[in-house]
């Protein structure tokens, strides 16, 4: 998505065409799970770099419907309705914000009206709602641990907004917003800044002031080799040009 | 003239029969069990020395302190690759939740001086996945900047699948980062903290670092599934850390690995044998290694536990102890051992 604007789309989706599949989703290697967050940022590049509908969205999007974090009893350990099933990372475990918010955004974007897509969409909109932060926004998805309530983080709150961006109705919606505003100018992380750039973007009010943080981050992030940071930065950096359509509905 | 027993008589036998079965069969049945790992991929040994240095803060010469632990443990180093796995997890302003970098800095110099070829810093983070921001929020980005260090984020590393050396989790391999395999030392360097899951952190837990969030999630949720305990004893048996410093300078007690109040000890905690390093640092914070699940199992297939099985050297520990609160659920592990379980524990220990 960083290099849509640069780049010839065709040779960017061989490139993801060229992943070793199993079940027609994406993996990193031989005998490696699926990784479902993956899975999801893929459908939602390959949707952004244009072009014709490729076999890869059209085997991937039933096999993300299909998939489902574990559901476990209630504990009173954690504040969690954790009986909520949305996408875990991995196969056979748990459901998490990253994860839900990636695949959430891909489905919505791109089968609205596939078949199960509706009832996947509504669980994992209500699984977001319940994982919010004591205050607003949103962590990797545990709000309160042994009756301790945890921080939020600036990049899990903006993954979370896009995906609920048809959702401001929701008061977590409108608490991650408030969260969000501050929150991302503090945060020492080009995904961080990226993420929150394109969020408040798409769900206003735009931040024009992050472009010195975005490009400070994307220099280190770079020493660092954190590759998706410094995409989603970049991205960021240019949103002005693509308007962030990749992740708007 | 014999009397016949009354049914109290009976019944009272019976308890007493049926409490010495039960005290017994548990071990009775994991001695008859075969061993989760194979005899010659492990082994435990005769004695295991752990060093317990001072070193009053972070602003102390961490090189020259961890410098003398290598000397004192007789640890060769000239010519490895060395990879330092510290522990990051989350960063919140005042708290103690990582390994200082400071200690990372020291560990890093001193290494070099002795004469590693190479020390690369590394970690897979599973709390936090945002590795750039703990790298800079916590100071570790400046001191590998000033040092000249390079860090490799073990999240997104490639990974070979390797065996696992023991069968503890139904796992059978386990998908390692290249810079792990490519290592000829790993030095865990982890914070000492108590864990509201596992009852206390140190160089073992602080393995679940080294695997890749690509692969196992975030916070390493596969591991969580296949258990804490048994995710444990499968990483150190595979891995097998050559040495673990610990930083124990300023810990964690209460509510860790994370929400928990940081507490002074003034301590670096070093040895070759991560099992022994553990059990001294759970000793070190007033807890009792041997109601430590991953500790009792870790002793009969790979390093010591036993007091009498680990030479100190450097500090006493009794003089440097502190008693760390813990969560109520792990108050027990406070309770000193009695005789018997302790000796029946150590029956259990393969040589």
């Amino acid at each position: 998505m960083a290099l849509s604007g640069d780049i010839d789309a065709r040779a960017a989706r061989a490139v993801l065409a060229e992943w070793p599949r199993r079940d027609g989703l994406l993996v990193d290697g031989d005998g490696l799970p699926v990784n479902y967050a993956f899975n999801g940022l893929a459908l939602l590049a390959w949707l952004g770099l244009g072009g014709p509908r490729d076999a890869f969205v059209d085997r991937a999007i039933p096999l993300l419907v299909a998939a489902r974090g574990l559901a476990l009893e209630p504990s009173e350990v954690v504040r969690l309705d954790s009986r909520l099933q949305a996408w875990p990372w991995i196969d056979g475990t748990f459901s998490w914000v990253e994860p839900t918010a990636w695949c959430l955004l891909a489905l919505k974007k791109s089968a609205r009206r596939a078949p199960g897509v509706e009832s996947r969409v509504n669980e994992a909109e209500r699984l977001l709602a319940d994982r919010a932060c004591v205050g607003g926004g949103w962590n990797y998805g545990n709000a309160v641990v042994f009756a301790t309530p945890l921080p939020a983080y600036p990049s899990t709150t903006a993954l979370a907004l896009l995906a609920l961006q048809d959702r401001r109705d929701l008061p977590a919606v409108r608490e991650g917003l408030a969260f969000l505003g501050p929150s991302a100018r503090s945060e020492p992380s080009a995904l961080a800044a990226g993420l929150a750039a394109i969020a408040l973007d798409v769900l206003g009010p735009r931040a024009d002031d992050l472009e010195g943080l975005l490009r400070q981050r994307i220099a280190i992030a770079s020493t660092l080799g954190q590759v998706v940071g410094v995409a989603v930065a970049l991205y960021a950096l240019e949103r002005a040009r693509h308007e962030c359509a990749a992740y708007r509905l | 003239m014999s009397v016949p027993p009354t049914v109290s008589d009976t019944v009272t036998l019976s308890r007493r029969d049926a409490l010495r079965a039960l005290t017994v069969l548990p071990f009775a049945a994991a001695g008859c069990r075969p061993a989760p790992y194979r005899r010659p991929d492990v082994s435990v040994p005769a004695m295991s020395d752990v060093a317990v240095l001072r070193a009053a803060g972070y602003t102390a010469d961490v090189a020259d302190v961890v410098g003398r632990g290598l000397r004192e443990l007789h640890v060769e180093v000239v010519g490895r690759r060395v990879l330092l796995k510290p522990n990051l997890v989350e960063y919140e302003p005042g708290t103690a939740i990582n390994t200082h970098p400071a200690v990372v800095a020291g560990a890093a110099s001193a290494l070099l001086r002795a004469g590693a070829a190479t020390v690369v810093v590394g970690e897979g983070p599973g709390h936090r996945r945002d590795t750039e921001f703990l790298l800079t929020a916590t100071g570790l980005y400046d001191v590998l900047t000033s040092e000249r260090l390079r860090f490799v984020d073990l999240n997104q590393d490639d990974v070979q699948v390797t065996p696992l050396r023991s069968r503890f989790t139904r796992l059978g391999s386990v998908a390692l980062p290249a810079e792990v395999l490519r290592a000829d030392l790993v030095v865990s360097m982890p914070k000492l903290k108590t864990h509201h899951w596992a009852g206390m952190t140190a160089s073992m837990k602080n393995l679940f670092g080294t695997v890749p969030g690509a692969v196992y999630g975030f916070p390493k949720n596969v591991l969580h599934v296949q258990g804490i305990v048994p995710s444990i004893l499968d990483l150190t048996a595979t891995i097998r850390p050559g040495l673990a410093i610990v930083d124990a300078v300023v810990g964690m007690e209460g509510d860790g690995p994370i929400m928990g109040r940081p507490r002074a000890l003034g301590a670096i905690v070093m040895g070759t044998d991560p099992v022994a390093v553990d059990a001294t640092c759970a000793r070190l914070i007033g807890l009792e290694p041997f109601r430590i699940e991953y500790l009792v199992k870790a002793s009969r297939f790979l390093g010591n536990v036993s007091a009498g099985r680990i030479r100190q050297v450097g500090e006493a520990p009794e003089r440097m102890a502190a008693r760390f609160d813990v969560l109520d659920h792990w108050l027990p592990l406070r309770e000193p051992l009695p005789f018997w379980r302790r000796w029946m524990i150590e029956g259990m220990r393969r040589g």
